[in-house]
């Protein structure tokens, strides 16, 4: 079931009303019954694979919690509860594997060994990836090793930890949450008040807006050029690169945010996984500010069991190459992720690496840090390097990303911007003007973030009839101008795929 | 606290009221017009219809409400629909129903021989709803929510998963945004009460006559739907007639038209099969297209017959002197100034030509002595046709220096509505 799609408008309204009726104590079996039923409406029969991770790492807690009430030595009981975070770690990450991974590794295999001419036919598997597998894993091995770091105790009923690993705003698309935050929230079963109620209707419009109305629309002319990459050249992909940049934000962010609306109306709060990332002034801010989640997520439980910046100036880059390479990897299963992934990391370690000489040259030419004009530049800069890597992740395959990169940088039709060729691209001119506009809203929206101002909290300050008003033309301006319905296939969310 | 709780439930009822209120304006808006413009006199009409017509597009162009009106005062609307199905036709019934009690319901069966719910057999088609979308919508979008409806949509849409789009049309014209027009805020009227007049005339193919006594194969989802349409009529006790409407008929549609004969006979209701009848329409000017439809010609000799029989076999009132029909006086005219600007935007002879049908207008006709029309089959069939309605008189050849020159006079006014030259 997608957020963007009749059934869940009807899903949600009947989850949330018998959720308010039932006693609180039985609250979270109404709602692990509901994440299921949400889960089993895209494929029935995956939720198999979400119940055996869930199982896996719920016994991986047990497990953990049982082997440190051992009378055992210290080096065995640590023994012991790393094979046991092992044992979960791969099982959880084999599934991964098959469904996502294995045609991936099998045909990369056959392309090296045609290279030393050793043909070999491997048998591929046609198997559907099960939707927001990735998360729903990443989520689970998370709360292993919390448990294995002391960092929370084991979660002893079972049902409340199933509904940790597939509360459904979040299962399919995240953010992933932790332990920490969501499982405490599952065992106390909060309430929401009038304010979260308010908050979350808030958060639910403008994550739809940024999804049916940005997203949505800006995808229509992404797939014109990059479907039919080799009809255009240069500025086309420019344009469609910059725009796409908007499109996966939009598309991610936006889905976050209804996902956090939606926990809100039930007094849930899950954590901020984007805060106006394309504001950054540098690549390591921007992924300070992107996915924070699996960021977060990547830098706990991969970058600092690999050593972090803990064994050298060498090991530190290093282990941001390797995380940023799986990161890449995490997002799909094709060379162009991995690519991807590893050229943010580069941008990172050159960033890293040429420091004090940008800081010596920034102080010789006087450059103020502080200014506005530093700042935009900075800005400016970031997007392009960050979106440069986008055309990467958004290309078919590394020969059409080198082909489009090719033709940005020997670009000379800049006159398709005047001209009305861009009109031609999937978009009328109303439709590209609206997205401009759109865009433009979403950068304020996020300036405003930025500068700490919520505006959200403004909104809700303001008299009943002014919010009423507010949310119902609200409403109606998305559903006029979204892009869903009949004529346009349901955009499926770019991270589904995950 | 219960003040807190009672003001939150205000709040969202109000905020849902306006919700409501400002989508349904916008959901009119965005809406195409083609199906409020068809049946907007229909839903408007206050008192019952006499006679309902419904079928595919060879009702849609075949029969004139409007000169039914005319003629005999007889209250009728044209319910035909472009590439409709028997079973849609019987939905539509269904919900026509819901309000009027006409005395007399017409079908066409055209399309007996459909094997499914939408479209017609013969066609190889992919995805059939792709292509029966619009048609579909002109049917449904003006159609006020209703069980009726909900009940049709559920039947002809399930298998095709969009059903929701027909209930509530928003789904699919909320794009339309971007395509606004005058139209959309002030929607114009159409005259013809469901009727759709061509001006166009194309050479038919005229297959092979195999008689009366071949018939369909087998029975088809079309049959069903017709004897659900009988069903439907004893039970609300309305007269009930087929017509086989007339085209250049092939193999198939001829069996279709003996078919019917056979239901008709069975269930003793009335019948014309237009496709044995000889002298009614003449195929070298009557037919728009190769294989499907009348034009204005061939609907104004329709109509005529149709309405002769009518009135002749069923008890149908002339309603021109009555008060509660006088707004159809008012329609009359409107229809017949909307037909007079038709003409003058005419750009050939031939559908000039074929929109001085009109028996409102009296022509005058002059021709050069070479003047092509004197050589052109079709045009000098028309005007012999118009000749026998007493249309026009001609002046003497060589009156003109263009290859026709034609004066219109209104019949009403007698006033000179142009001179045109071709």
């Amino acid at each position: 079931m997608l957020f963007n799609s009749f059934g869940f408008f009807v899903f949600l309204p009947i989850v949330l009303i018998i959720y308010y009726i039932i006693p609180p104590k039985v609250r979270y079996l109404w709602l692990l019954a509901a994440s299921y039923f949400f889960y089993m409406c895209w494929n029935a029969k995956y939720v198999v694979l979400l119940l055996g991770s869930t199982v896996v790492t719920y016994i991986s807690g047990l497990v953990l919690e049982w082997i440190k009430k051992q009378d055992w030595s210290e080096v065995r009981i640590c023994r012991w509860k790393k094979t046991c975070v092992a044992a979960s770690f791969v099982i959880n990450l084999s599934i991964l594997f098959v469904f996502k991974y294995f045609n991936f590794v099998i045909e990369t295999i056959s392309e090296i060994l045609a290279v030393f001419r050793a043909d070999v036919n491997f048998t591929v598997v046609n198997l559907l990836l099960p939707v927001g597998i990735s998360f729903y894993i990443f989520q689970a091995l998370s709360y292993t090793v919390d448990v294995y770091r002391d960092e929370i105790y084991a979660e002893k009923n079972f049902f409340r930890y199933a509904l940790f690993v597939s509360f459904f705003p979040q299962l399919v698309s995240g953010p992933i949450e932790r332990s920490k935050n969501l499982l405490k929230q599952i065992n106390t079963m909060p309430t929401a008040t009038g304010e979260d109620v308010r908050d979350g209707i808030l958060l639910m419009i403008w994550g739809f807006f940024q999804k049916i109305v940005i997203a949505d629309r800006i995808g229509i002319f992404v797939d014109t050029i990059y479907g039919n990459y080799a009809e255009y050249t240069g500025w086309y992909y420019i344009v469609a690169t910059v725009l796409f940049a908007f499109q996966i934000y939009c598309d991610f962010a936006g889905y976050s945010i209804i996902a956090m609306g939606t926990a809100k109306l039930m007094g849930f709060r899950l954590m901020e996984n984007f805060n106006a990332p394309y504001l950054a002034k540098s690549v390591s801010e921007f992924w300070r500010r992107w996915h924070i989640s699996l960021s977060s997520w990547f830098m706990d439980y991969l970058y600092i069991p690999l050593g972090g910046n803990r064994k050298g100036i060498a090991r530190k880059q290093m282990n941001k190459l390797i995380v940023f390479a799986v990161s890449g990897l995490w997002h799909g299963a094709n060379w162009t992720f991995v690519i991807w992934g590893l050229l943010n990391g580069l941008y990172q370690v050159v960033a890293d690496v040429l420091k004090p000489i940008r800081n010596k040259v920034k102080k010789i030419c006087g450059v103020n840090e502080k200014s506005i004009g530093y700042k935009i530049v900075a800005v400016v800069c970031t997007f392009i390097m960050v979106d440069i890597s986008w055309l990467f992740f958004r290309a078919n395959d590394i020969e059409q990303a080198m082909y489009m990169l090719k033709s940005i940088f020997t670009a000379h039709n800049l006159w398709i911007l005047l001209d009305g060729s861009l009109y031609t691209c999937g978009l009328d001119s109303k439709n590209f003007m609206l997205m401009l506009l759109a865009i433009g809203v979403l950068l304020v929206a996020d300036m405003c973030k930025y500068k700490g101002i919520t505006i959200r909290k403004y909104i809700e300050q303001q008299d009943g009839w002014f919010r009423w008003l507010f949310y119902a033309m609200t409403i109606t301006f998305i559903l006029l101008t979204g892009i869903w319905g009949t004529e346009y296939n349901e955009a499926n969310f770019i991270y589904f795929q995950f | 606290m219960l003040k807190k709780k009672v003001s939150a439930l205000c709040g969202g009822i109000i905020t849902v009221v306006l919700l409501v209120c400002m989508l349904g304006y916008c959901s009119n808006l965005v809406e195409r017009k083609a199906s409020t413009k068809k049946f907007e006199d229909f839903y408007n009409q206050e008192e019952d219809f006499d006679v309902l017509f419904f079928g595919t597009s060879h009702m849609v162009n075949a029969v004139l409400p409007m000169e039914l009106w005319n003629e005999y005062g007889m209250v009728s609307y044209n319910y035909g629909i472009h590439g409709s199905s028997l079973a849609v036709t019987y939905w539509s019934i269904v919900n026509a129903l819901d309000y009027t009690t006409p005395k007399l319901i017409v079908v066409d069966t055209y399309g007996l021989s459909t094997d499914r719910k939408l479209g017609m057999s013969y066609d190889n088609e992919e995805n059939v709803m792709e292509n029966r979308r619009d048609q579909m919508h002109l049917v449904f979008d003006s159609i006020p929510l209703s069980v009726n409806k909900i009940t049709a949509c559920v039947d002809l849409f399930r298998e095709y998963d969009c059903i929701a789009e027909f209930l509530w049309d928003f789904i699919i014209y909320h794009n339309r945004w971007s395509e606004l027009t005058e139209e959309d805020f002030r929607p114009a009227s159409l005259y013809e009460k469901g009727a759709e007049l061509l001006l166009g005339k194309e050479d038919a193919n005229v297959e092979k006559d195999i008689g009366t006594e071949v018939y369909l194969e087998q029975d088809t989802i079309a049959i069903e739907y017709l004897y659900k349409i009988i069903e439907l009529c004893e039970e609300k006790e309305i007269e009930l007639m087929f017509t086989y409407l007339p085209f250049p008929a092939a193999e198939n549609e001829q069996k279709e038209a003996n078919t019917t004969a056979l239901i008709a006979q069975d269930k003793e209701i009335e019948f014309i099969n237009f496709l044995e009848l000889e002298g009614v329409v003449d195929f070298r000017t009557d037919n728009a297209d190769p294989h499907s439809h009348l034009n204005y010609l061939g609907a104004l000799k329709v109509t005529e017959y149709l309405g002769d029989y009518l009135v002749n076999h069923y008890d149908i009132p002339d309603r021109k002197e009555e008060s509660d029909y006088k707004q159809w006086h008012t329609d009359y005219e409107e229809y017949l100034d909307d037909k007079i600007e038709r003409l003058k935007q005419q750009k050939t002879v031939l559908t000039y030509l074929l929109a001085l049908s009109d028996p409102n207008l009296y022509y005058e006709v002059a021709l050069r002595e070479d003047s092509s029309v004197l050589y052109d089959g079709v045009l000098v069939g028309i005007l012999e046709e118009h000749r026998e309605k007493n249309n026009w008189s001609m002046l003497p050849i060589g009156n003109t220096e263009a290859d026709i020159s034609i004066k219109v006079i209104d019949k009403r006014t007698n006033e000179v509505i142009e001179i045109r030259e071709f």
